[in-house]
C-alpha cells in the first residue's frame, strides 16, 4: 500500500511540474554566452559596476581556461547550445499569494511553504535565473539577521557583498566552471548572522530549474560573524528533459571567530542535468562548518566541498551521501585545508551505486606548514548494488608536518548474503530487504537532517530503490 | 639451502669450476629439474623463458640483464640469494613455470656506489607457481634510483613481493601487477625508512582481470629528518573480475617535525561481487608507549627507536623465511640508530 501511495504521489508531483515547466519565461537568453548576454545580465540587474567587472573577468577566464582533464566525461554537456540566463515571468515576493500560481503550486508540491510554516525560520525559492520568493520570520530580523537573494544583497548590502563575492573564498579563475559562474550568476542567497546571534531553526532556499537547455548558476553567500550559529539547508530539482543542463551554482561561507554554520544540501536534479558545483567554507579561530550533501539526481556530479580551516583551532564535520543509479556517475567528495594549528576535520561518507551507476569518492585532506598538531579523519563506505555498477575511491592525505594525525578507512562491498537472508527469513520480499538494509546504510547521515528533511531524503532514497529487484 | 649467485662470475671464470654458488652454475633443486640463472641473450634463446620475454610490452623490452628461470614443479629450497655490488643497475627477470616454487633475495642493488641507478624487475609466475620476492635497497644521501616492477601472475598463481627502501636518497619505482587468471593472488610489502633529505615515491597498481583473484598491500614508513614518502596504490578491478578481494593498509610514522607524507589509497572498482577495504594513517608514535618505555628506564632516543621496531613488526613478520627477516631487520636497526638519536 505504502509503496502504491509513494508511486502515485511521485508520478502526480512529477505531472504538476511537468504543467509549471510550461509557465512562459520573461526573458531568455539565446543559445551561447557573449559579452552581449554577460553585460546585458548585469543591466537588467542594476548591478553596480564593480560585478559588472567581476562578470567580464570571468568570461575572460572562461574563455582561457580549459576543460577539466579529469574526472568523469563532460562530452553530452554542449554548452554552446545551452540558455545561460532565463527569467521566469514572477517577480521576487514576500507573500506567498504573489507568487505565480504556476510556479506556486510546483513549490507547493514540494512542501515549501509548509515547511516555512513549520520548521524554518526563512525560506527562498529561486525559479531558474531568479528568486521568486524570499522570506524571513520577523523575530530574526529584528536581531539584525539578514536573508535576501544574492541580486538583492549585491545592491543592498555592497559592504558585506562586495570583498567576500569571489574573491578570499572561491576565486573567479579556480577553474573554468566557477569562470563561468562569475560572468552568468544570478540569483542564489545572501546570509548574514550579526555576532553573537545564534538561529536556532533553519534557513531554506530551493532552487527549480525549469528551462529545457537551461543553466542554473545561483550563488550563495553566507556570513556568520563572531560567535553566532546558523543553518542553512538547500534543496535542488529539475524536469527532465532529452537534452542536457548545466548546474554551475557557488556556495561561499564565512565562518567568524568561534562561529558555527551548518550547510546541508540535497541535490535531487533529474538525470539530464550536469551538476558541476563548487562549495567552500572560510573557517576562522574556534570556528566550525558541518557540511551535509546528498546527491541523488544528476547524470554526471562533479562535487567537492571544501574547508578551509584558517584560525586555530576551527573544524569542519563533512557527512555526505552519494547515489547513483542508471546512467549516473556521482564523482563527489569532499576537501579540508589545515592551515592553523590544533585544527580538525572528520569526513564520512555512504554511497551507493545501482543498475550500472558509478559513485566515487574524490577527496583531499591537505596539512600545511602552519598547521601544528592537524588532526584529521576520513571514512567512506560504498555499497554496490548489481554487476555492471562500479565504484572508485580516490582520497588524498598530504601532510608537510611531523605532527599531524591523518587517518583514513574505506570499505567496498555489496549487500552480504546473510543479511539477506535474516531479513527474507522474516517474512521480508527481497526489495523490502534491499530497501532496508540501504535504509541502515545511509542512516547516520539521514539522522543529522532536521526531521523533515530526513523523511525526504528516505523517501527519495527508497523511490531511488524501487524496482531494483527484477 | 642458500645459493649466492655472484655476477662477477658473468666474465671471470669462476674460480671454482662447479662452486654452486656463483650465477653460471644451477641452483639446488629438491627433484632432477633445474632452475637456472640465465644471462639475457641465452634467456632469449631458451624456449620458454625467449616466449615470455618476448610477451613483454615494448616499454619494458631489454637487451641485457638477468634471468632466473624455474622450470614446471621445480621447487628450490630456501631463499635464492642475489648479492652481489658489482652492477646495481639493469634488468632482473623471473620465470616461474606452472608448479614451481622460488624464494629470491635480491640485496644485489643494496649499498652499491654513489650514482644514479635504474632498475627493472620482471616476474612472470605460471599457473599455481608461487614466487616470493624480497629486494632491498639502500640509498645514499643524493642518489637516485628510479626502479619498474613489472609483474604477470596466472591461475592459482602466488606472488609475494617485499621492497624495502633505506636511506637518504631519492627512489622513484613504478610496481604493475596483472593478476591475469582465475584464483591469482598477489601479497605486496613496502617498506621506507626515509632519513635525511630522502624521498620515496612509489607508484602500485594491482589489475584484477579475471573471477577470485586477491590482493593485499601493505606499507610502513618511518621518516626521520627532512625526509619524504609518496605512496599511491591503485587497485583496480575489471568487470568481469567476480569475487575479488582487494585490500590496503598504508601506515606512515612521522618521527621528525618536518617529515613529509603523502598516501593516496584508491580503488576503481567496476563489479558488485567484490570486497575492498583500505585503511590509511599518518602520525607519530603514541606518546603513551613511549611514557611507558621511558618510565621502564630506556633513554628517549632509544624508546623512539624501539617505537619505530615496533611500528615495522607486523610487516616484517610477514617476510616468509628467517634469513630474509633478520637481513631486513638488520638493516632497519642498524639505520635506526645511526639516524634516530
Amino acid at each position: 500500500m505504502a509503496e502504491k501511495r509513494i508511486k502515485k504521489e511521485n508520478s502526480s508531483l512529477s505531472q504538476e511540474l511537468a504543467r509549471a515547466s510550461r509557465s512562459p519565461a520573461r526573458f531568455q537568453s539565446g543559445p551561447g554566452l557573449t559579452e552581449e548576454l554577460v553585460v546585458e545580465i548585469s543591466r537588467q540587474k542594476d548591478e553596480p559596476e564593480w560585478m559588472l567587472e567581476r562578470r567580464l573577468r570571468g568570461l575572460e577566464l572562461w574563455q582561457e581556461k580549459p576543460m577539466p582533464a579529469w574526472g568523469p566525461s563532460l562530452d553530452g554537456l554542449e554548452l554552446d547550445r545551452l540558455s545561460y540566463f532565463v527569467r521566469p515571468n514572477a517577480e521576487e515576493s514576500r507573500y506567498w499569494k504573489d507568487v505565480p500560481t504556476e510556479i506556486r503550486r510546483t513549490f507547493d508540491r514540494l512542501g515549501l511553504p509548509q515547511a516555512e510554516r513549520e520548521a524554518l525560520s526563512g525560506v527562498g525559492a529561486q525559479f531558474d535565473s531568479d528568486v521568486v520568493y524570499h522570506n524571513l520570520k520577523k523575530e530574526w530580523k529584528e536581531l539584525g539577521v539578514i536573508f535576501e537573494s544574492m541580486d538583492v544583497a549585491v545592491r543592498k548590502y555592497p559592504e558585506l557583498v562586495r570583498e567576500r563575492f569571489m574573491s578570499r573564498c572561491v576565486p573567479i579563475g579556480e577553474h573554468k566552471f566557477t569562470a563561468l559562474h562569475a560572468a552568468v550568476w544570478s540569483g542564489g542567497t545572501f546570509i548574514y548572522v550579526p555576532s553573537g546571534v545564534e538561529v536556532t531553526v533553519p534557513m531554506q532556499a530551493y532552487f527549480r530549474m525549469n528551462s529545457e537547455r537551461g543553466g542554473q548558476f545561483e550563488h550563495t553567500l553566507i556570513v556568520a560573524d563572531e560567535g553566532s550559529t546558523v543553518e542553512y539547508i538547500e534543496g535542488c530539482s529539475a524536469p527532465n528533459y532529452t537534452t542536457s543542463s548545466l548546474h554551475a551554482g557557488c556556495v561561499e561561507i564565512f565562518v567568524g571567530r568561534n562561529a558555527t554554520v551548518r550547510y546541508s544540501s540535497i541535490e535531487n536534479w533529474s538525470r539530464n542535468v550536469y551538476n558541476l558545483n563548487t562549495k567552500r567554507a572560510v573557517v576562522d579561530e574556534g570556528g566550525t562548518i558541518e557540511w551535509l550533501s546528498g546527491n541523488l539526481g544528476s547524470c554526471t556530479t562533479m562535487l567537492y566541498p571544501c574547508s578551509v580551516l584558517a584560525g586555530r583551532g576551527a573544524r569542519s564535520d563533512a557527512l555526505g551521501i552519494a547515489m547513483a543509479g542508471v546512467g549516473q556517475q556521482q564523482d563527489t567528495g569532499f576537501k579540508a585545508i589545515h592551515l592553523a594549528a590544533d585544527t580538525t576535520s572528520t569526513i564520512r561518507t555512504r554511497s551507493i551505486s545501482k543498475g550500472g551507476g558509478r559513485a566515487s569518492y574524490r577527496g583531499l585532506v591537505q596539512v600545511g606548514p602552519e598547521a601544528a598538531a592537524a588532526r584529521s579523519s576520513v571514512s567512506c563506505n560504498a555499497l554496490i548494488i548489481g554487476s555492471g555498477s562500479g565504484s572508485d575511491t580516490w582520497p588524498i592525505l598530504r601532510t608537510v608536518r611531523g605532527d599531524s594525525e591523518l587517518t583514513h578507512e574505506a570499505r567496498v562491498g555489496r549487500i552480504g548474503t546473510e543479511e539477506m537472508f535474516y531479513l527474507m527469513s522474516r517474512g521480508l520480499t527481497e526489495d523490502e530487504a534491499i530497501k532496508m538494509i540501504v535504509g541502515g546504510f545511509v542512516d547516520p547521515v539521514v539522522r543529522r537532517l532536521p526531521l523533515e528533511y530526513a523523511v525526504e531524503l528516505n523517501r527519495l532514497v527508497e523511490m531511488e530503490m524501487e524496482g531494483t529487484v527484477g | 639451502m642458500t645459493t649466492i649467485i655472484d655476477k662477477k662470475c658473468e666474465t671471470k671464470n669462476c674460480p671454482a669450476g662447479d662452486c654452486g654458488t656463483c650465477r653460471t652454475c644451477r641452483t639446488g633443486c629438491s627433484n632432477t629439474k633445474k632452475a637456472l640463472v640465465l644471462g639475457w641473450t641465452e634467456a632469449l634463446r631458451h624456449r620458454t623463458v625467449g616466449t615470455a620475454l618476448a610477451s613483454l610490452p615494448a616499454d619494458l623490452a631489454s637487451t641485457d640483464g638477468t634471468v632466473v628461470f624455474v622450470p614446471a614443479g621445480c621447487r628450490v629450497e630456501g631463499p635464492v640469494r642475489l648479492a652481489d655490488c658489482g652492477s646495481p643497475n639493469g634488468t632482473l627477470a623471473v620465470v616461474a613455470e606452472a608448479g614451481s616454487e622460488l624464494t629470491l633475495l635480491d640485496t644485489a642493488r643494496c649499498g652499491c656506489g654513489d650514482g644514479p641507478q635504474q632498475a627493472r624487475l620482471l616476474i612472470f609466475v605460471g599457473r599455481g607457481a608461487t614466487v616470493r620476492l624480497t629486494e632491498l635497497r639502500c640509498l645514499l644521501e643524493d642518489q637516485r634510483f628510479d626502479g619498474r616492477i613489472w609483474a604477470s601472475v596466472n591461475e592459482d598463481g602466488r606472488l609475494k613481493l617485499f621492497s624495502g627502501l633505506l636511506g637518504g636518497g631519492h627512489l622513484n619505482c613504478r610496481t604493475e601487477i596483472a593478476l591475469e587468471s582465475r584464483g591469482a593472488a598477489v601479497e605486496r610489502y613496502g617498506l621506507a625508512l626515509g632519513t635525511e633529505n630522502g624521498h620515496c615515491e612509489m607508484n602500485d597498481t594491482i589489475r584484477h582481470f579475471a573471477v577470485g583473484t586477491s590482493s593485499y598491500i601493505m606499507t610502513r614508513s618511518v621518516l626521520t629528518d627532512h625526509a619524504s614518502a609518496d605512496w599511491r596504490l591503485l587497485t583496480e578491478i575489471e568487470p568481469k573480475a567476480e569475487e575479488c578481494d582487494g585490500r590496503q593498509d598504508c601506515r606512515t610514522l612521522l618521527l621528525s617535525p618536518t617529515a613529509r607524507a603523502e598516501i593516496v589509497p584508491s580503488f576503481e572498482i567496476g563489479t558488485d561481487d567484490v570486497t575492498c577495504s583500505h585503511s590509511a594513517s599518518i602520525g607519530q608514535p603514541d606518546a603513551q608507549s613511549l611514557f611507558y618505555l621511558e618510565s621502564r628506564g630506556l633513554p628517549a632516543e632509544q624508546a623512539r627507536r624501539l617505537t619505530a621496531l615496533g611500528f615495522f613488526r607486523p610487516l616484517v613478520e610477514r617476510i616468509w623465511d628467517d634469513e630474509t627477516r633478520e637481513t631486513v631487520l638488520g638493516m632497519i636497526q642498524s639505520r635506526l640508530e645511526c639516524r634516530v638519536n
